[in-house]
């Protein structure tokens, strides 16, 4: 469409983010977004703050959980003790044998004998995952097992073990550990055995199944996917129960902010950086396990924790990328709204600016865009309107300058005529009163000759004032054209002094010229024109001059030069020194009969000054002379070679 | 070429519609000894130049039948009056009428009225301010 071309350039003219359309579409998206992203942050913050209090709390409740399961582990095996000492050593009469000076061998084998019969006895009792000891066995004060639910273990001595010491005063439990020599772990609780007397004579113990205690931490109901229970000995900082990660082994030191505080005492919880060699961020709950000297861990990595923020996060970033795609079209639509009719309004003064003064816009709605629209038609009409109207006027114009252009020819060409016709017939007066004048036709006497003289003269004065009125005509319709050429005043001032002389020696005035020295040897000037000027005002000079002195002085003042005549005649009375330059103006008509002038020489001069933006002066004294100054600008001729002068020459 | 020391070996053509134009010019030609030859318009000219073989030729420029304008045509294509200096006499005398001429091919510009006094003289102007114009 050819509208739309020419509109093209305009929307290319508007960069691209300063378009009305693009800021709608941005504010309203602003508008969406920005609003979401408010009200989803808060919730999102507060969606984080709960989830994570929801992780903790369930970690809390599985560390309880695995707390109470170790410490009912740990109970179970008191208990199984507890039925053994009591079945076994109460009736047996073990602590008559402990206390023994000679023990006889046959009740050793009795006494293991029986041992190994209740704790299997024990051991049908409960089923596999309640089988808390892995052996039972009984040894002396000084250390040496006299009975055991393991045979090969019968003889041997346990003096070295860490628990021995202690298990020779009171119930003890000891905690996992590495018996010397072995990559095993144990873990042994005791009781010390009391005869009737009150006498410690013995011990019995009972080594506990560490296998149950992994199930326990290996059990990882309510961890999720990345969460793990475990437990970090006292000593050395080791592993008691496997990781769930492969390849870091039981017997390392493992250190992270929930292990060193938990073993040095402390519950609590805290998001930190886990065990592993490359550290994951894990929330984790930490308990101090005083029966075992051992921490009690329960972990979950951060991110899985936050899957629910992060969920919610990734769900509010596809609502705000819907919503704001959504707003954009609200956006685009109400830009178009908008853009739509401004656009045809630009189109419209477009095409008016081009001329188009039919255009007009129709827009259809009532809103202020409409209103605009309902004012730029009514501009349009006026603009219109007005243009008519100075068109009608612009005619009325030309065909009145056309007129007066016209006119004026008509004028010049008038004037052309009248000045042929006149020449004709002035050639025959002044041709045959030379003629006669030159004796032709014969010799005149002296009263012919002063007629024939009188009648020349005249046909001559009626030339000067064809001339001067073609003249004084043609300065004021602008005709006269000044052209400005290179001259020399001083030879111009010899011409016209040459010229001059005869008229001086004729009238018995004294002439006398002068050119400031100062003056260039050429000016810039129209030559002819300055010199029908100086010729205007030397014969007015002489004219109005019968005894003294006419004077020529050419000088020369800052930018500009000039022309004065000075003559000792009778001078101009103060009032008609203003209307001297006025055409056909004579200080009184007595001096137009008596000195025969067109009336027009003053006239045509101060024109002529005029059209070269110059100035004339008169300055006169009444019966002693007048001074009449032209003042000129200074126009000289750049000389050539200084512009072609280098620079630095 | 003209002879300026001895007019009289001129032979001059007038052509010119009025007859006291004709006769001031001609009689004061006449009277500085040169031969003139009359005609009342560029058509009798013309016609006289194969005969007359004039050495100047003064033209007017206005006249009935022939104007100057063409007869200086036919003047400066004819073999005989190709050379001859052809100065144009006028009652003309608008800023521009000169320049006109002179563009057309007059070797000189007259007006009338004209002085009979200098008459030798301002001929002389008048073909040298052509020379000037030209060079």
């Amino acid at each position: 469409m050819s509208t739309l071309e020419s509109v093209k350039p305009l929307n290319q003219a508007i960069p691209f983010r300063n378009q009305l359309r693009t800021r709608l579409v941005f504010s309203s998206v602003a508008l969406v977004v920005v609003s979401i992203v408010i009200v989803t942050g808060f919730t999102l913050y507060q969606v984080y703050q709960q989830s994570q209090q929801q992780s903790f709390n369930q970690l809390e409740s599985v560390a309880q959980l695995k707390e109470n399961q170790i410490k009912h582990w740990i109970d179970g095996a008191n208990e199984q003790l507890s039925s053994i000492y009591s079945e076994l050593i109460v009736d047996s009469g073990v602590p008559a044998f402990l206390k023994a000076d000679n023990r006889q061998a046959a009740q050793a084998d009795s006494i293991a004998g029986q041992l190994q019969h209740t704790f299997e006895a024990l051991a049908q009792e409960n089923d596999v995952s309640t089988r808390t000891l892995t052996e039972a066995f009984i040894y002396d004060l000084r250390g040496s097992v006299i009975a055991s639910s393991d045979a090969s273990a019968i003889g041997k001595v346990v003096t070295i073990q860490p628990y021995f010491q202690p298990s020779l005063t009171a119930d003890y439990i000891q905690t996992p550990y590495y018996a010397i020599g072995s990559d095993q772990l144990n873990m042994v609780i005791t009781h010390p055995i009391i005869d009737d007397s009150g006498t410690i004579v013995g011990v019995v113990g009972g080594r506990l199944n560490l296998n149950l205690l992994g199930s326990i931490m290996a059990e990882r109901a309510g961890l999720g996917d990345t969460g793990e229970t475990y437990l970090v000995s006292i000593e050395n900082n080791y592993l008691l129960t496997p990781s769930r990660q492969s390849g870091y082994s039981l017997t390392r030191s493992y250190h992270s902010e929930g292990i060193d505080k938990a073993l040095s005492k402390q519950n609590g919880s805290g998001i930190y950086p886990n065990y592993e060699d490359t550290p994951v961020t894990v929330l984790g709950v930490y308990h101090w396990i005083p029966e075992l000297n051992t921490a009690l861990l329960a972990e979950i990595n951060e991110a899985e924790a936050q899957t629910l923020v992060t969920r919610t996060a990734a769900l509010i970033v596809g609502l705000v990328i819907v919503l704001g795609l959504i707003a954009a079209a609200i956006g685009s639509i109400a830009a178009t709204s908008v853009s739509r009719p401004v656009t045809q309004l630009t189109q419209a003064a477009s095409k008016i600016a081009g001329g188009d003064r039919s255009q007009r816009v129709n827009i259809g709605t009532h809103n202020e865009i409409g209103a605009l629209a309902l004012a730029f038609n009514q501009m349009t009409d006026q603009l219109t309107t007005n243009i008519a109207e100075l068109d009608t006027r612009n005619e009325e114009l030309q065909i009145a300058t056309a007129r007066a252009k016209e006119a004026a020819r008509v004028k010049g060409e008038f004037l052309a005529n009248v000045s042929h016709e006149l020449r004709t017939p002035l050639n025959a007066i002044i041709g045959f009163s030379d003629m006669l004048l030159m004796g032709m036709s014969g010799e005149l006497n002296t009263k012919q000759h002063h007629k024939m003289e009188r009648l020349k003269e005249n046909g001559v004065r009626l030339l000067n004032l064809i001339n001067d009125i073609l003249d004084i005509t043609r300065i004021e319709a602008r005709r006269v054209e000044i052209v400005n050429k290179p001259f020399s005043p001083h030879a111009l001032t010899e011409r016209l002094s040459a010229q001059m002389t005869v008229l001086a020696e004729r009238s018995a005035l004294s002439f006398t010229t002068s050119v400031d020295p100062n003056l260039p040897e050429t000016l810039t000037g129209d030559e002819q024109r300055i010199e029908q000027i100086v010729i205007n005002l030397l014969s007015n000079a002489f004219k109005f001059t019968e005894v003294g002195s006419v004077s020529l002085d050419i000088w020369q003042a800052n930018e500009t030069w000039g022309i004065t005549v000075t003559d000792t005649g009778r001078g101009i009375p103060p009032h008609a020194l203003s209307f001297i330059f006025e055409e056909f103006r004579q200080v009184d008509g007595g001096f137009a009969r008596a000195y025969k002038g067109s009336g027009l020489g003053l006239a045509i001069t101060r024109n002529l000054v005029r059209l070269m933006d110059g100035e004339i002066r008169v300055d006169s004294e009444l019966g002693k002379g007048s001074a009449f100054t032209v003042i000129l600008p200074l126009l000289t001729e750049k000389p050539l070679a200084k512009v072609a002068e280098p620079v630095g020459a | 070429m003209l002879d300026w020391q001895n007019t009289a070996t001129w032979k001059v053509l007038l052509i010119d519609d009025e007859p006291d134009n004709l006769e001031v010019v001609a009689e004061s030609l006449e009277f500085y000894g040169m031969t003139v030859e009359t005609a009342a318009n560029g058509q009798i000219g013309l016609e006289k130049v194969d005969a007359f073989l004039p050495s100047l030729i003064l033209l007017d420029l206005s006249m009935p039948v022939m104007d100057g304008w063409q007869t200086l045509r036919r003047l400066k294509s004819n073999p005989v009056t190709q050379n001859t200096p052809i100065i144009a006499l006028s009652a003309h005398a608008i800023v521009g009428d000169e320049d006109r001429a002179l563009n057309a091919g007059f070797d000189g510009y007259m007006t009338k009225p004209v002085s009979v006094p200098t008459l030798i003289e301002d001929l002389h102007a008048a073909l040298k301010k052509q020379e000037k114009t030209e060079q």
